[in-house]
């Protein structure tokens, strides 16, 4: 789940162009994103890379005088993971993310709901986190493997499946 | 004669059927699930879902034009759950109870608890405990919620 930094991007670049007064009405996109690999420490004893694909749907709500207000994502996503010794890939998961803004386009919320990752690992078992992240909670986070609430998978049999 | 009576009881029941919608009053249905009931796409295989025992019923809140806004499913249900590429099984209690939230554009909220078989695209668990799951009519639905504790049907009968 990697689409914090996009998201916020996407958000930034519609707050720049301000549509005009008329588009009031919701607009939905349909696209897929192929963002560049990332690589995370401190999940590990050692560093991953993710290399991800999302297809998403975005709608994007404005008020009566065409401010954006608000941006829901709906996203199916897969990643791939590799580390020292090995690499997992996803199932592909789903997840709303949504973000709300004040009148001077400040975040009001950032809040991801849905599968935080499924995969399995090498020995059968199901790597499944799901629930809600309040991202403004975590400044600076990129990607997350555990919700602030909800099921969190094994995190210490993610990491040696990649040693 | 006969056939008068067995006609009055259908007649009362769709009568009354019609005024719970009419006034906005809840109704209580039998819940069914259908037979045969095959998952696809949960697990690496196709997952035959046979009911084994249902008790279970609707009840079925309207608004005062008639649409349905909030359904509530409870009773027993139990099912067995085959893998149909090896026929291994196993046969659970998924009674819940499971609380539905309709909205006006299709989507629905579906709250489960207590005990519950929930299939999703490349997922296939029971549950035990609280999760909410969000479907909408034309993407792949969301689990907005989990707590409680979590079984991978695709492992156990694999």
């Amino acid at each position: 789940m990697r689409r914090f930094a996009l998201a916020i991007c996407i958000a930034l670049g519609l707050l720049a162009f301000p549509v005009t007064a008329a588009a009031k009405a919701p607009t939905m996109l349909h696209y897929t994103q192929n963002p560049p690999d990332l690589t995370l420490s401190g999940v590990c004893a050692f560093d991953i890379t993710i290399h991800s694909t999302a297809q998403t749907t975005e709608i994007d709500y404005f008020d009566g005088s065409g401010i954006l207000t608000r941006i829901y994502f709906h996203s199916t996503e897969q990643d791939r993971f590799t580390g020292t010794g090995g690499s997992l890939t996803t199932l592909p998961y789903t997840y709303n993310l949504e973000l709300r803004f004040d009148s001077s386009g400040e975040f009001t919320g950032f809040v991801v709901s849905g599968v935080i990752l499924n995969l399995r690992l090498p020995d059968g078992s199901l790597f499944l986190s799901a629930g809600r992240i309040n991202v403004l909670a975590h400044p600076g986070i990129s990607f997350a493997f555990v919700p602030d609430l909800g099921h969190s998978g094994n995190l210490a049999a993610f990491c040696a499946a990649l040693a | 004669m006969k056939k008068l009576l067995l006609l009055l009881p259908v007649v009362l029941v769709l009568l009354s059927t019609s005024t719970a919608l009419a006034s906005g009053k809840p109704e209580r249905v039998f819940a069914p699930i259908p037979q045969p009931l095959v998952v696809s796409g949960s697990c690496s295989f196709d997952i035959d879902v046979a009911v084994v025992k249902n008790n279970e019923y609707f009840i079925n809140f309207y608004d005062a034009n008639g649409n349905l806004v909030r359904q509530l499913v409870g009773g027993s249900l139990v099912v067995t759950l085959t893998n149909l590429s090896n026929h291994h099984s196993i046969t659970v209690n998924v009674s819940g109870p499971a609380y539905a939230t309709f909205n006006a554009d299709g989507s629905y909220v579906q709250k489960y608890e207590g005990l519950s078989a929930i299939f999703l695209p490349n997922l296939f668990i029971l549950t035990s405990g609280r999760v909410d799951v969000e479907y909408f009519p034309d993407a792949d639905p969301v689990i907005l919620r989990m707590s409680g504790s979590q079984r991978d049907v695709c492992t156990l009968i694999a």
